[in-house]
């Protein structure tokens, strides 16, 4: 199993962010490794974007072979609102002090 | 002796002389030339480079884009300043414009969920991507940028860019249909417009 790109995939649903990695599968609740489960409950009844930041930065910074990826790809429910969708992406592209993680981000939809 | 000095007259000075005498107290007496105008020439010029600066700052630095009930952008965080070039789409509550132009009339919220902009409006019924009142316009939108860049002499083949001005509230499936949309229409770039904000929209 190859480790050179993390192809992180972030779903949005109603209830919560989940990611997934490939290869390997889906991140594990707390964003602690591989497993099923929710990566990122809702917290207080909102989505959790700083929890998100974290995570991201967690898994991009597991392996110096995704230092250089920049690519994301979001699959947002399809009643996820376009502010939950930009707010995603803000917690995605930047840490809060402003390195870089994820700039490119990809679409996905599901037919 | 005083008295006797009195009784002489003075001598005549000569025309010269006295013209010389004339001239040295015109000088001596002359006053400074008064100002009684203001010459505004200069300023307005200067007026004119600070009002041509602020406008292009102002042009710069944000897009004029008005908000309302029916068309309220999503809040970011994002610090990149927004594009000028590029086709305007417009998704708001309840309807789809391309250019200020009307394209279509928009479902219940609800209903964009399930199937989107509506079966009528689609190609192949409701679980298509493809709107096909919005890909006909934006397929002449097309070929006047195509026309405008070769006029350019850029490459006309290079994929077209879209500014997509969308409601926060829009569903993921109906801003899915317009990019699909947009990318079968050879629109190859998007800039997704928003609201600057310092902290992050919960």
């Amino acid at each position: 199993m190859t480790e050179k790109s993390l192809n992180l995939t972030v779903f949005i649903v109603n209830t919560m962010v989940s990611a997934s990695r490939r290869p390997g599968g889906s991140v594990a609740p707390g964003c602690g490794g591989l497993g099923s489960g929710i990566t990122i409950p809702l917290r207080g009844g909102r989505y959790d974007y700083d929890a998100l930041t974290a995570c991201a930065k967690k898994l991009k910074d597991s392996s110096p072979d995704f230092k250089e990826e920049n690519n994301v790809y979001l699959a947002p429910n399809p009643g996820t609102d376009y502010q939950t969708i930009v707010s995603v992406m803000d917690s995605l592209r930047n840490t809060p002090a402003g390195d870089p993680l994820f700039t490119d981000v990809n679409f996905k939809v599901s037919k | 002796m005083s008295d006797r000095t009195r009784a002489h007259p003075r001598p005549k000075a000569s025309v010269v002389k006295y013209k010389a005498a004339l001239r040295t107290a015109m000088r001596r007496n002359a006053m400074e030339p008064e100002i009684n105008f203001l010459n505004i020439t200069a300023m307005l010029d200067i007026m004119t480079i600070i009002l041509v600066f602020l406008l292009k700052t102002l042009g710069e630095s944000s897009a004029s884009i008005p908000q309302s009930d029916d068309l309220k952008l999503p809040n970011s965080v994002i610090r990149t300043q927004p594009s000028q070039e590029g086709v305007v789409v417009t998704i708001s509550k309840s309807q789809i414009l391309v250019d200020d132009g009307s394209v279509l009339k928009l479902p219940s919220r609800e209903s964009q969920i399930q199937s989107g902009v509506g079966a009528r409006n689609k190609r192949k019924g409701p679980n298509d991507l493809y709107i096909t009142p919005l890909g006909t316009r934006l397929q002449e939108a097309r070929k006047t940028d195509k026309a405008v860049r070769t006029a350019k002499q850029l490459d006309p083949n290079q994929p077209s860019e879209a500014i997509i001005i969308a409601d926060g509230t829009t569903p993921f499936r109906t801003l899915s249909e317009v990019l699909f949309t947009l990318g079968q229409s050879e629109f190859g770039k998007y800039h997704l417009m928003v609201m600057q904000s310092k902290t992050r929209q919960e």
